[in-house]
């Protein structure tokens, strides 16, 4: 329960957003979670995004999303209970930099695994020595895009025969 | 406001605003109340609003800045100032930099915000306007002409 009150209170909202937007009282969610009502645990009630733009330099902005609370505390909850299976999947790849780790302290829950971008450059380096060829792709707007139901696909896809077994190099 | 905004892209605005009275429900009924995930969170005291931190922006530093601008003596500081703000005319219609914090001496100043100092006789202000209240920039508008407050800015 202490990862769900973790990512419900520290990291629900972007933190592009100024500091008068707050989601620490979101954590007594997570101390009261059997006295919820039974709609909140079990809604099948959709939502929308609450849309939030970030400026940046000329006319561009960078387009952010904060999720209904009633469906990102579900989310969060599901990903406190199934966490140990979650943590197995991620923890398979041998290129990710941005696994996620939770903290137990800061203004976020969740931080990926190398935070600060600038100390993905000897990574890069070192990868980029080695390769013959480049994959650049840009996935800011995968977020909106998509939803959990794709981070259960990824995680069951084999079981559910989307994707293909993995080919065999080793010959 | 009614009970479906709760679950659309305004949710935040229709929850808030109706969690502190600044705007009313349609109908007779509380709009949060008829809804009771919603109205457990409010039960619980949840909001996403701290407006304690809310304040108007005050800048008290403007005189020392435009003596400094005049004064000779911080031929250093001016040509930084000047530069700084021909090269940020030159490329962008607003710039971000924290030395403003100190140059403006805004004593309210969020100390992990940017002060944004903008070209107000520039049509992309419109842009930045819009985004005032909810950027990750507290915005100062530097006037520099003749001109008209757009809503949501302050003007100082």
């Amino acid at each position: 329960m202490r990862k769900l009150r973790d990512l419900l209170s520290r990291g629900y909202f972007p933190r592009e957003l100024p500091p008068v937007y707050d989601t620490s009282s979101m954590r007594r969610v997570a101390t009261m979670v059997n006295a919820a009502p039974a709609s909140f645990w079990s809604t099948t009630r959709t939502s929308e995004l609450c849309q939030h733009n970030v400026p940046r330099s000329g006319t561009l902005r960078r387009p952010l999303a904060i999720p209904n609370p009633v469906g990102y505390a579900n989310l969060c909850r599901e990903i406190d209970n199934s966490w140990r299976e979650i943590s197995r999947h991620i923890s398979k790849s041998a290129i990710s930099k941005s696994t996620p780790q939770f903290y137990t302290a800061g203004a976020r829950a969740v931080l990926p695994e190398i935070p600060n971008q600038a100390d993905l450059v000897p990574f890069r380096a070192l990868a980029r020595s080695s390769g013959k060829t480049i994959l650049s792709t840009d996935i800011s707007r995968l977020e909106k895009t998509t939803d959990c139901t794709v981070a259960l696909m990824t995680l069951h896809a084999r079981e559910l025969n989307v994707l293909p077994a993995p080919l065999d190099t080793s010959a | 406001m009614t009970t479906d905004e709760l679950y659309a892209s305004n949710w935040l605005i229709s929850y808030e605003a109706g969690l502190r009275g600044w705007l009313p429900s349609i109908g007779r009924h509380d709009h949060i109340s008829r809804d009771p995930n919603f109205d457990w969170l409010r039960n619980l005291g949840v909001s996403f609003y701290d407006d304690s931190m809310v304040g108007p922006v005050k800048l008290t530093g403007i005189a020392p800045l435009l003596a400094l601008l005049q004064s000779s003596a911080h031929c250093e500081d001016l040509r930084f100032f000047e530069l700084e703000w021909q090269k940020f005319n030159a490329a962008n219609p607003f710039s971000r930099l924290t030395v403003f914090r100190d140059y403006f001496k805004i004593s309210n100043a969020f100390t992990n915000r940017q002060i944004e100092l903008m070209s107000v006789n520039n049509p992309r202000e419109c842009f930045a306007d819009y985004l005032a209240a909810i950027c990750f920039c507290q915005q100062t508008f530097v006037l520099s002409e003749e001109h008209a407050p757009q809503f949501g800015g302050a003007i100082q």
